[in-house]
């Protein structure tokens, strides 16, 4: 079966019209005077680009520079008859099916990757040595450049309460609880055992109890290792939407977006095993147990004047799921420190201020 | 010039792409990118015959993975957080390799885009003849570094200079198979033209809020309070207007001064050339290479400051997802805009066997640098 086409021979722009004999496994050129100008092996025929519906085709031999259109409209049926392996780039061949098994295919995959982005931190935090992570807990404080407060009393109040809040839990490391000058209302827990109290949340305070409180919750985090765990989430999380964001110009926002999405669900089951945790540790070190619920409830009647106390809600959302939580665990236990020690450790950034 | 692209073909293929480069995490960027170029290429028609895009997937992944190479330790440098430093001679040191890298990324955009721009052109074909561009990236890469110097001493005065010299240089090394770009234009006009819409824009700046108090005072006096916000986007409005008719011009001049000829001393016969791949054709005095084929836009300012401004919205807009729609409407428009007349003889156009670049466009990539987003 002969159909027209034009061919090319790749060393001039001179386009000549030939007739293509389309056999099994060969495709014979005929130029205008009838002699055969050139004979094409069909398995080494490879299509320029894949066809769409009204494109001619266009073929090429593996490795050479001659190239053949094919615009007979007969051409595409005789040439998916001929040579199986261009029938998937040829029109008439791609099955809309496909496109939808595509889809649903890689919606699953995405799933199952954020699925496993967000679940396997616990798992992957256990295989990182401690050393390691005390090691990255010091260098990410060191970057941050936070000014410290120093005064030797309220510093040696702050480490014999740690000291006290560590027993009876079982810690990879030593906790490293420091005060920080920054003005705001907040404490976090950095990998590897690495508090920092922020100067408002220490003055804002009404009593030692509702610091230990507060760092029983921080050295909760610790004994879970969720510092660690989020940081790997984060990186994972990342990583699985940068592959979205990446194939759409202009959608880091929407990534960026979708990420805090993700995270901050999480993030309330880490605050509440993080309660859960909190309690236990200040029931073994026999200290009372309120101190969470007062310092909330206080911190939420300020919710007045916002933005402050935004800064600690952002990170410790508050709900009723967790006011219960507290409201559960009243009870008994001593204060956490005389008054003494407490006014020693309000001077903590006496040193230095301003 | 016309584009035969279809949108749903084009937004069946975008998605695949997005869901594959979704479930390979990233890695499929190169096939998608390569597949986008392949149907864009063969839907532009030009004198009954499509392009082709003849560039591999794995081409673009090694050169992005080159580009890394090249510019994790740079970017580590940049990121040098001053916090650990602070010895006074430390510190200069850091103000010192700053500016260093400074002038390395702009040195590597201008590597990054004329390695791109030689790259697609080395494997996009017509009538199965190569297209190429000669010169040298790092020749180019310094000179963006220096117009961006002699632009910021200037006070921007230098800009139309720049944006001539370097769209000069590229455009007059550009060849097609022995056919080479013959380009004309001198900074001059545009210079007057950037002035001129400079001064339009500053003239239109301190008259919009006379003309609109004045306005809104005679016919709308309870708007008054409302005058800033609305002299504030009018004067945005206008900026935007004022740049991208600069740029029409601009284009518009710079394809008037453009030819696609033989050139001079070229003997049919034997195929080859008088002057060397990729050396610029200054003087086409010669009749054969008066021929050729001459470009002509025909875009107002406006028109394409309405094409720019909305396909920015578009994609932003819609987070992305509009990139096929856009895609085809800037084809579309460049397409309904460029006239393409004259002759030039095919069977005289000889295929060059110029070394083509082994690698793709990796710093551009790496970088962002891209036209069109393909």
């Amino acid at each position: 079966m002969r159909v027209t086409a034009d061919y090319s021979d790749g060393r001039s722009a001179a386009v000549t019209p030939v007739q293509v004999h389309i056999a099994p496994r060969e495709l014979t050129l005929i130029g205008d005077d009838g002699a055969t100008r050139a004979r094409w092996p069909l398995a080494e025929v490879e299509l320029v680009e894949e066809v769409y519906a009204g494109q001619p085709p266009r073929l090429r031999l593996r490795g050479g520079d001659a190239q053949l259109t094919l615009r007979d409209g007969a051409a595409v049926p005789l040439l998916r008859r001929a040579a199986p392996h261009l029938r998937a780039h040829l029109p008439g061949t791609r099955r809309p099916g496909r496109l939808v098994l595509v889809s649903t295919l890689a919606v699953a995959a995405l799933a199952l990757a954020l699925l496993a982005a967000l679940r396997t931190p616990p798992l992957l935090a256990r295989l990182v040595p401690g050393a390691w992570e005390q090691a990255l807990g010091e260098r990410l404080v060191t970057a941050q450049g936070f000014p410290w407060c120093d005064e030797a009393a309220g510093q040696a109040v702050l480490e014999r309460l740690g000291r006290e809040l560590a027993q009876g839990v079982e810690l990879p490391y030593a906790l490293h609880i420091r005060v920080s000058r920054t003005p705001v209302l907040n404490a976090v827990t950095m990998p590897g055992g690495q508090i920092v109290v922020f100067r408002d949340l220490l003055d804002f305070m009404a009593g030692p109890d509702e610091l230990s409180a507060v760092l029983a919750h921080e050295t909760a985090h610790v004994s879970l290792r969720h510092p660690l765990q989020g940081l790997i989430r984060n990186v994972g999380v990342g990583l699985v939407l940068s592959g979205v964001t990446g194939a759409m110009p202009g959608s880091e926002t929407l990534g960026e977006l979708g990420k805090h999405l993700l995270l901050l669900s999480h993030g309330r089951e880490a605050e509440l095993a993080a309660d859960r945790r909190g309690m236990e540790i200040l029931r073994r070190a026999g200290l009372r147990h309120d101190g969470m619920l007062v310092f909330l409830s206080r911190i939420r009647q300020r919710q007045g004047d916002l933005p402050h106390a935004l800064a600690y809600f952002s990170t410790h959302p508050l709900h009723e799921e967790r006011m219960a939580l507290l409201r559960g665990w009243r009870g008994g236990g001593r204060p956490a420190m005389t008054a003494q020690d407490w006014t020693a450790l309000r001077g903590i950034c006496a040193a230095g201020r301003p | 010039m016309w584009f035969r692209g279809r949108l749903g073909e084009m937004v069946g293929l975008h998605l695949v792409n997005l869901l594959l480069t979704l479930v390979t995490l990233g890695i499929y960027h190169f096939w998608a990118r390569t597949r986008m170029r392949r149907y864009v290429w063969s839907h532009l028609w030009f004198d009954g015959e499509q392009f082709a895009y003849t560039g591999r997937p794995r081409e673009l992944l090694v050169g992005y993975g080159k580009a890394l190479l090249l510019l994790v330790p740079l970017l580590l440098l940049f990121n040098l957080n001053p916090v650990y430093v602070n010895h006074p001679l430390l510190v200069a040191l850091y103000a010192a390799i700053s500016l260093a890298v400074y002038g390395g990324f702009i040195v590597f955009g201008g590597i990054a885009q004329f390695g791109a721009r030689r790259y697609r052109l080395s494997r996009t074909r017509w009538r199965n003849i190569r297209f190429g561009l000669g010169g040298s990236a790092l020749g180019f890469g310094a000179l963006t570094l220096g117009y961006a110097l002699l632009t910021a001493f200037s006070a921007g005065l230098y800009t139309p200079f720049m944006r001539h010299h370097l769209a000069a240089y590229q455009l007059s090394r550009g060849w097609f198979g022995s056919a080479r770009v013959a380009y004309t234009g001198t900074a001059g006009p545009l210079f007057r033209l950037f002035i001129k819409v400079w001064l339009a824009a500053v003239a239109f700046i301190v008259a919009a809020p006379f003309a609109v108090g004045l306005l809104l005072a005679t016919l709308a006096p309870g708007w008054l309070p409302v005058a800033p916000a609305l002299v504030i986007a009018a004067v945005a409005v206008a900026v935007i207007v004022a740049w991208y008719s600069y740029v029409a011009g601009e284009l518009r001049y710079l394809a008037a001064h453009a030819r696609l000829c033989m050139p001079v001393g070229t003997d049919r016969a034997a195929g080859s050339s008088a002057t060397g791949a990729g050396s610029p054709l200054r003087a086409p005095n010669d009749a054969r290479a008066a021929e050729g084929l001459r470009f002509r836009l025909t875009f107002s300012g406006p028109q394409f400051a309405w094409m720019a401004v909305s396909s920015l919205a578009l994609t932003f807009g819609t987070l992305g997802l509009a990139f096929p729609w856009v895609l085809r409407r800037k084809l579309d428009f460049a397409c309904r805009h460029l006239d393409i007349a004259g002759r030039l003889d095919y069977d005289a156009v000889q295929q060059q066997q110029d070394a083509a670049p082994a690698f793709g466009e990796g710093l551009a990539d790496a970088l962002d640098i891209g036209d069109l987003g393909l």
